[in-house]
């Protein structure tokens, strides 16, 4: 299993050290849309990289954002990532932009609109596709539960999940259950790659800041999803204020024996791998 | 104009007065903004605080990115920060791939309009710029020399991107 960071420009002169503590390397493409993929080039010399988006609003109906998607297949085509991955999210509507991820009913009409957009994604990209759940503080019902939903959606699309193993527990804080129960009902057999970041407290509320470092709470789910899942990597997923890189590096490490302490049973190679996204990354 | 859940939603989110009307008469809202059966049932068991915090969460993502566009500033305001910019997002939404940039700039013009004294004078020209089409600029500003806040010139220009500034600073008018 590999473990890395999110790529970031305040990150670059430590990553160009090649520091034996980045194993990958997660791209936002985004971050690429308006140039920089001399530097793709020059990461995927040495890091295996993977594509995360997070404007392609594949949860809203109707068609793709063509220049979006155009601007997203270019970021790939640079990266040449192992897989890519989105959010089953929306952001934006025909109306409005609101610029950020917002939840989707669990609902078979929203199942078929995920479904065609990932598998267009896919497609068009020409790679594997992981889908990522996200933090929400609207609680949306709707026909399937939430891991129903993403269990549904993989084997439709036939791709892979990226499970933010954050968003899972700070929903869960948020919306009172339990994340292990939640995890009883996913099909983990499709769980590709991880998140994981520190939460923050307002309120009483938790938060994904994305600013914070990883609390045991954590590494103790972490470890739960690598004890079930067929996981090949994960991503730190810091934004802001980071620390000094010998203090990331370590991070990186507790992060890596959680998940090896977990990982020992797989050691046999009989973990399940199912679909598009798991048989591309073996 | 009756529309999808979606739809419906993002109007929620990003529309304060839309929320309180919900709140009040969620029936009436729902039928204003959307008219398929299945998506008002499931619109009509939104809870509207949840609905709240969705909403100020999104304002705080816009926060956090534009703190990285005005550091000084934000840091300087320090508790305040986070309601001036809220009274900011309120009248104003930023769309498509500049979002971040138009909403500094912005953000910008509301504190200067305001005459929010803490902000970073220098900062503020240079957001404004950024926001604009403009290729070049000449603002009269202040900067720290010593321990002194000092009148300068800021010329700022495109490079292509980012924006960057040169100081002169001006001892006469000190």
């Amino acid at each position: 299993m590999m473990v890395g960071v999110g790529y970031r420009h305040a990150l670059a002169a430590w990553i160009s050290q090649k520091p034996r503590d980045i194993q990958c390397l997660e791209i936002t493409a985004e971050h690429f849309f308006c140039g920089g993929e001399n530097r793709l080039r020059e990461l995927r010399q040495t890091f295996p990289l993977f594509v995360h988006g997070l404007g392609l609003s594949l949860g809203t109906p109707g068609p793709l954002d063509t220049g979006v998607l155009a601007d997203f297949e270019r970021v790939v085509r640079a990266a040449d990532p192992l897989w890519i991955s989105e959010h089953v999210a929306f952001t934006r509507t025909s109306e409005v932009d609101l610029g950020h991820l917002n939840p989707i009913t669990p609902s078979r009409t929203t199942l078929r609109v995920m479904v065609d957009h990932a598998r267009e994604l896919a497609d068009r990209c020409g790679k594997p596709l992981i889908l990522e759940n996200i933090t929400t503080h609207l609680r949306l019902t709707g026909e399937l539960s939430e891991p129903e939903f993403l269990s549904e959606l993989c084997r439709e699309a036939d791709c892979g999940l990226l499970l933010d193993v954050t968003n899972l527990f700070i929903n869960s804080r948020n919306h009172d259950f339990d994340p292990v129960g939640w995890l009883d009902q996913l099909n983990c057999s499709r769980i590709v790659q991880l998140h994981i970041v520190g939460y923050s407290v307002r309120e009483e509320r938790y938060v994904d800041g994305h600013s914070d470092p990883v609390q045991q709470e954590l590494l103790d789910l972490l470890r739960e999803v690598v004890r079930r899942a067929p996981v090949r990597a994960v991503i730190l997923e810091r934004d802001h204020d980071f620390p000094r890189p010998e203090i990331l590096a370590q991070e990186l490490s507790v992060i890596r024996d959680a998940a090896r302490a977990s990982d020992l049973p797989a050691s046999n190679g009989s973990r399940p791998a199912e679909g598009r996204a798991s048989a591309h990354a073996h | 104009m009756p529309t999808d859940f979606s739809s419906a939603l993002a109007r929620l989110l990003k529309d304060a007065e839309l929320r309180r009307r919900f709140r009040d008469d969620p029936a009436a809202t729902v039928d204003e903004l959307l008219s398929e059966p299945s998506d008002r049932a499931a619109l009509l068991e939104v809870d509207p605080d949840q609905l709240d915090e969705q909403a100020e969460g999104l304002v705080r993502k816009r926060f956090t990115e534009v703190a990285k566009l005005l550091p000084r500033s934000m840091a300087s305001l320090g508790a305040s920060a986070f309601s001036f910019f809220s009274e900011h997002a309120a009248n104003f939404w930023p769309e498509g791939r500049r979002r971040h940039i138009d909403d500094a700039a912005s953000f910008a013009r509301y504190l200067r309009r305001r005459g929010v004294s803490a902000a970073c004078e220098a900062e503020l020209n240079a957001a404004i710029f950024a926001g604009g089409e403009r290729l070049v600029a000449v603002r009269l500003s202040r900067i720290i020399v010593g321990r002194r806040r000092r009148r300068a010139l800021q010329i700022l220009f495109r490079h292509p991107r980012p924006t960057r500034q040169i100081f002169f600073y001006l001892g006469a008018l000190g």
